[in-house]
């Protein structure tokens, strides 16, 4: 299961190759997106091995990129922007209301296990602020009233 | 109900724009049904905005007064007698800069590359391989285009100094990881003319003798990636991508990588590093990398919106770009205009347009209640600039007037905002930034946090405590690895320099 997963994510990301180990961010990308989310310590490895590169090299991708994580901790993963063009125009109510919803901070996740919340830089689309972004979703223009009416609706399952 | 507010362009540039837009807002808050006008001929007035309600004109100084007109004038259907204008003068003729679609040339005109090339879409690129490379360096050099993503390092020269490298393999690079909070010019340009920036890459790999280019892309623009990546698989089924291009004989591959997340992998050396498989970490310079970048071999590295400019460039000719902007920084920019701006929109602008045009004329003032406190303009590591100071003009210049023009953003910040709130928004970001690489940096940041979150929790300034945050980036700017640590003390001290003269609470 873990050895077709790793596999897959490896050739998808030797689809397009320049230069020999120029893809190797790809594998640790795609590997995300075999797991759902996450690239399991196990499958770094193996796929160190199949590219013959040290663990530590993926391992030091995995963990330095803030969109990367070896661990599936929470169901959904939310990323709310933090930075000043989102913080100015709204940003700081709906962090405020983010955490009061949730009962938890940033680097936290909910004890029922549906949330982890993470504030992020920048999602480069200051046009529409405040964003946050939920496993990779994109939502715009909020207000706290939105905020609780999407939580809601990833709480009830509306939104897988 | 009418309301009709000045709208000459004397008027808009001391703010009339964003007193329609707060009569909008105002009736959205009372529910109350009226119609805003904006008209150029209304006329204006001294120390005010002129605004007819009902045929009476008055004149308004600032949101204050704007809403005490909306209750009284407009629900309670009263003369509002100290606000009634004396002297209504005629509509007053100002300087507005208009845009210059160079960037924006294709923008909302095509959808595929046949539409592309039937706007004139790669004839730059046929042009530009009957040209040798070194003319085509020539012509970028002679237009003065500076790079667009922040450092403004001349173009032509970081073509020219790769152009010179001797390597059986070079690169060419395009830096499309647009992390810089308040920018969102690249992602735009992605959307709306993937293509022009093909070509320009393609054009630059020529002109250096480069074979093999990457799209380094942020990992938080997937979904507008998708563009792009159909833009070059098309690129390639037409002939322009491949081997001998257009029967040029010329070769070049393009391929695209995503980021993972990463404020630094903008820094060019650090994106390299990032496309060879590692941790964004910038490298020491020199070697710079049109000497030994990507797998060490010469590379170029550009921004998307300076490589779009280069079709336009070779087609109608260095001197014709040079037209606008001013002598140190010919031709446009693209500002993101956001924060709390009433209009939130990418606008191309010769460079020496003013600040006050940007945020009045188009940016239309800030939305709501507040009055506008502070701009911040070329992105998190760039200045906060005083009300005070808005007539600045916007070049590479500015700089030296402690403005600077980074990669374009302009973050409008109301006075809603304190001190203490952008001080701990600018050191969280820049402490959950730093790569961790060297010393200065890493400490310096986790130091300026500990303080200036004791003063957040204490509610108050510590003015001692400012001059030991002065002190660190001070240092940080002397003895940091790459331009993040080094400018960190572009917001500080600016926002500290308006804290001393009371410009900020």
């Amino acid at each position: 299961m873990v050895e077709e997963k790793v596999r897959s994510a490896l050739e998808k990301a030797r689809e397009k190759v320049l230069e020999e180990k120029d893809y190797v961010m790809e594998v640790v990308r795609y590997l995300h997106e075999e797991f759902d989310g996450y690239a399991p310590p196990e499958a770094l490895e193996l796929a160190a091995h199949l590219l013959e590169v040290p663990p530590s090299r993926l391992y030091e991708i995995a963990t330095f990129y803030s969109l990367y994580t070896l661990k599936k901790e929470a169901k959904h993963v939310i990323s709310v922007c933090a930075s000043l063009p989102c913080h100015v125009a709204g940003g700081r109510e709906i962090i405020e209301t983010l955490r009061k919803e949730l009962g938890i901070d940033f680097g936290q996740v909910t004890p029922d296990g549906m949330f982890k919340l993470e504030e992020v830089g920048c999602l480069g689309r200051c046009d529409t602020s405040p964003n946050m972004m939920i496993d990779g979703t994109l939502y715009r223009n909020l207000t706290p009233e939105k905020v609780v009416a999407i939580l809601e609706a990833y709480r009830k399952g509306v939104i897988e | 109900m009418k309301i009709k507010v000045a709208a000459d362009p004397k008027s808009v540039l001391e703010g009339s724009l964003e007193i329609a837009n707060y009569f909008g807002y105002l009736s959205g808050v009372h529910h109350v049904q009226v119609d805003v006008e904006r008209d150029a001929n209304l006329g204006s007035c001294v120390g005010g905005i002129l605004v007819d309600v009902g045929g009476e004109k008055y004149r308004v100084k600032d949101k204050k007064e704007a809403a005490r007109l909306f209750v009284q004038g407009v629900i309670l259907r009263k003369k509002v007698e100290d606000l009634v204008v004396k002297k209504v003068l005629p509509p007053e003729e100002a300087r507005i800069t208009q845009e210059v679609p160079i960037v924006k040339r294709n923008f909302g005109k095509y959808r595929d590359i046949d539409g592309y090339i039937s706007l004139g879409g790669y004839e730059a690129l046929k042009k530009a391989l009957k040209m040798k490379p070194e003319k085509v360096v020539e012509e970028v050099k002679n237009s003065g285009l500076r790079g667009r993503g922040g450092a403004g390092f001349p173009t032509g020269l970081k073509w020219e100094s790769a152009l010179k490298e001797k390597s059986s393999e070079k690169f060419v690079v395009c830096n499309a990881d647009e992390g810089e909070p308040g920018t969102f010019k690249d992602r735009v340009i992605i959307e709306e003319d993937p293509h022009a920036l093909i070509e320009g890459m393609i054009i630059s790999a020529y002109a250096v003798g480069a074979s093999k280019g990457y799209i380094y892309i942020r990992g938080e623009y997937s979904d507008v990636a998708e563009n792009l990546k159909k833009a070059i698989s098309e690129a390639y089924d037409k002939g322009f991508l491949g081997e001998d291009i257009l029967g040029s004989g010329f070769d070049f591959e393009l391929v695209l990588r995503f980021g993972g997340g990463s404020y630094i992998a903008g820094e060019e050396t650090a994106l390299l590093e990032s496309i060879e498989g590692r941790a964004a970490r910038s490298r020491f310079k020199p070697p710079y990398p049109t000497q030994k970048g990507l797998f060490g071999k010469p590379t170029v590295v550009n921004n998307v919106e300076t490589l779009v400019k280069v079709p336009w460039i070779i087609l109608n000719g260095a001197e014709q770009y040079k037209k606008y902007g001013t002598e140190s920084s010919p031709g446009t920019k693209l500002f993101s205009i956001c924060g709390k701006a009433n209009k939130r929109v990418v606008v191309e602008l010769p460079l020496g347009v003013t600040l006050r045009e940007i945020v009045y004329a188009y940016g239309e003032g800030v939305y709501g209640e507040g009055e506008l406190a502070m701009v911040q303009t070329g992105g998190k590591a760039g200045t906060f600039v005083s009300k005070e100071k808005i007539d600045v003009k916007l070049d590479f210049d500015a700089v030296k007037e402690g403005v600077s023009l980074g990669s374009g953003a302009i973050v409008l910040i109301d006075d809603k905002s304190t001190f203490l709130d952008i001080a701990l928004n600018v050191i969280e970001f820049f402490e959950h930034e730093s790569c961790g690489k060297c010393t200065p940096c890493r400490e310096g940041m986790f130091l300026m946090k500990k303080i200036v979150s004791k003063m957040v929790e204490e509610g108050k300034i510590d003015y001692d405590a400012l001059q030991e945050i002065e002190r660190i980036v001070l240092i940080m700017k002397d003895s940091s690895l790459c331009g993040l640590g080094q400018s960190v003390h572009n917001p500080m001290i600016s926002l500290i320099r308006m804290l001393e003269r009371g410009e900020v609470a």
